[in-house]
């Protein structure tokens, strides 16, 4: 086996003569973890399940007097519909139900004309070039591995063809020739653009690219919609995370690692190397993480977008639209549970990262993942995890980063801490 | 993996050393296409952009006594994800700075990070600067915006290794690695077993402070680098 990487492939070799096989969403269905065999073989399956639960939907929808054609609202939240969302929500109204079920309507209805207005701002020259140099890079290193984001080949011509108007911009980093870019590539610049100039303690960072770009894939490229649930999820579920210092992403962390402590001590105690060896006062001390710990930045930042399979992270983002950011933390947790063995069994201190790092890129089996997300009893499932919960570890852990904060800045301090503080003022 | 070479399975006068290497630099200059050529001869033209950081391994034989192996770190560029990069360098022993050589900024961000190694980092890493894209510029010299003699003269003044490389055409990087693996300690390295688990998985270190969480100091335990 080769050593294990971050990356999704974008090609198998470099240039192939056969058709790319694609999944139902125009990903490939390839990985550098999963083959195309692999792939088939679940979702032979898997689309058993699909048009079960399709059909499930339908009939649920229509109970409600709900329209499945073109769907806007959907059934009051109880423990039934919850349950359907967990199974997961079909396709075809999966990103109006994350729309409705994140409370989208009720935040266009606060500020309605935002985004059209944002846009008009943009184009009078808010946006920093900072911000705008760092969309730009970031545009076509996004779901490269989707055809709508970059067409195969074949048909890049009939994408040139109609891509017509010009490019608004100098196009002055162009790297390779033939580039075209397609409408959900110029839709997904608007949003992050629009987005880096609502707001300025955020800007653009790395990551939001993904989250934006799977909105718009499931939204038809509605950018107001994929907009405003990007407003949602930075606010809402990832208080901070993405904001210039990660602020949020480090307290996440913290706070998974918390519930690993309390939840998987086995596990816990394989991860803690004690920071790596950052020794400091007791402050620092309290602070510190175990190196695994960078493993799961992305898993907050992308929500598990390039982490686990595209079906997954889909799935997974149902129950986070539906029941909020416990979700993600019980899907971690799920990770490192189907991991347990993996990691116990590891001796070398380094091979532990690679092996948190690969678990959940294979995690094709949804369904077994969100069981064990979901089922209640210590030890065997993570649906104990509560929202109050969350909430309270991020609380705490905020407070323990101020603490610390406020003994550095009181008179001794370490060096590392203080290039962390100059670092985060950014 | 089969590419981990058993401690205690050797034959005698092979040696075999481990060294962490961490990849900083500009977003979008190629530090995770180098690493992908490097690890798995590979090559994306649109790679998705790295959030976080990826960890990766690749051995290379040095000659038929002496292995290498690399622990990489490839993290991600921009500026905010700085913050965490102390815990990437730290304990690092040896590093590459990535630039774009078709973007005269880049370079200056990488200066930046060679000054931080150079501050905070292990004081005996190795650190290599690659100008990337080296395929850009031979396609089209009007695309180079940073001259390899101005580059290679600051690299020289800093103490650094230097190459132009192209992930893309594979150009250098091997040559890149090898630089980097014959310049480490690898006959101290070997003797222990390799560099990392010599000093309890942190060699280095330097300017962390060893004092523990009851505040009393403990400088030459575990912590310390008796290198």
């Amino acid at each position: 086996m080769l050593p294990t990487e971050q990356h999704r492939p974008t090609s198998q070799s470099s240039s192939s003569p056969n058709p790319i096989a694609r999944d139902r969403y125009g990903f490939k269905k390839a990985s550098h973890h999963i083959s195309v065999q692999q792939y088939d073989a679940w979702n032979a399956l898997y689309t058993e399940h699909l048009s079960r639960r399709s059909k499930k939907w339908h009939i649920l929808m229509k109970s409600y007097g709900l329209n499945t054609e073109n769907p806007f609202r959907f059934p009051p939240k109880s423990d039934k519909i919850k349950r359907y969302v967990r199974k997961g929500i079909p396709a075809h109204l999966r990103g109006a139900a994350w729309y409705w079920y994140a409370g989208g309507p009720g935040r266009l209805a606060k500020q309605p004309g935002l985004y059209a207005e944002l846009l008009e701002r943009v184009g009078r020259g808010a946006l920093s070039d900072n911000d705008r140099e760092h969309i730009e890079r970031d545009l076509n290193r996004t779901f490269p591995d989707n055809v709508r984001f970059k067409p195969d080949a074949a048909s890049m011509s009939d994408v040139q063809a109609g891509a017509g108007g010009g490019d608004e911009k100098k196009k002055k980093q162009r790297r390779s020739v033939g580039e075209a870019e397609t409408p959900i590539v110029k839709a997904l610049r608007r949003v992050l653009q629009a987005f880096a100039v609502h707001n300025p303690g955020i800007g653009y960072c790395q990551s939001l690219n993904f989250i934006a770009g799977l909105l718009l894939l499931f939204l038809d490229e509605d950018e107001e919609k994929a907009f405003v649930l990007l407003e949602i999820v930075t606010s809402v579920h990832l208080p901070g995370t993405h904001g210039i210092a990660l602020e949020g992403a480090n307290i996440d962390i913290a706070v998974l690692m918390s519930l690993l402590k309390d939840l998987l001590p086995p596990v816990w105690t394989k991860l803690d190397d004690k920071g790596g060896g950052v020794v400091g006062d007791p402050a620092a001390q309290s602070l510190r993480l175990p190196t695994v710990s960078l493993a799961t930045t992305a898993w907050f930042m992308s929500l598990f977008v390039g982490t686990l399979p595209i079906e997954s992270v889909l799935r997974v983002w149902d129950c986070l639209f539906f029941e909020g950011s416990k979700t993600l933390f019980r899907i971690a947790l799920a990770i490192f549970k189907a991991g347990e063995h993996q990691i116990l069994a590891v001796n070398d201190p380094m091979e532990i990262f690679q092996v948190v790092q690969a678990i959940p890129r294979r995690m094709l089996n949804v369904n077994g993942l969100m069981e064990v997300s979901f089922r209640r009893g210590r030890g065997n499932g993570f649906g104990g995890v509560s929202q109050s919960d969350i909430e309270r570890r991020r609380e705490e852990r905020r407070k323990l980063v101020r603490e610390g904060v406020a003994r550095t800045q009181g008179g001794a301090m370490l060096r590392w801490k203080g290039r962390w503080r100059s670092k985060t003022r950014g | 993996m089969a590419s981990r070479p058993q401690q205690g399975g050797r034959p005698s006068g092979t040696r075999f050393a481990q060294f962490k290497l961490v990849l900083l630099g500009e977003s979008a200059v190629g530090k995770s296409s180098l690493v992908l050529r490097f690890v798995k001869d590979q090559f994306d033209d649109y790679r998705e952009s790295t959030i976080g950081a990826a960890f990766l391994t690749q051995t290379i034989a040095l000659d038929d006594q002496t292995t290498v192996k690399f622990e990489i770190w490839d993290t991600a560029g921009q500026e905010r994800y700085k913050s965490l990069a102390p815990m990437y360098y730290r304990n690092a022993n040896c590093a590459v700075v990535v630039y774009d050589i078709t973007q005269a900024a880049s370079l200056d961000k990488a200066k930046s990070w060679v000054k931080e190694l150079q501050r905070q980092a292990n004081e005996n890493i190795i650190i290599a600067l690659a100008g990337n894209k080296l395929d850009l510029a031979e396609s089209d010299p009007s695309k180079r915006a940073i001259e390899k003699a101005d580059a290679e003269a600051y690299a020289r003044e800093a103490g650094l290794l230097f190459f132009e490389t192209s992930a893309k055409t594979s150009e250098n990087v091997k040559e890149l690695f090898t630089a980097i693996a014959k310049k480490l300690p690898i006959e101290q390295a070997s003797q222990r077993g390799g560099m990392r688990s010599a000093a309890g998985g942190r060699p280095g270190g330097v300017d962390l402070g060893n004092r523990q969480a009851g505040g009393q100091t403990t400088a030459g335990a575990a912590g310390g680098c008796n290198c």
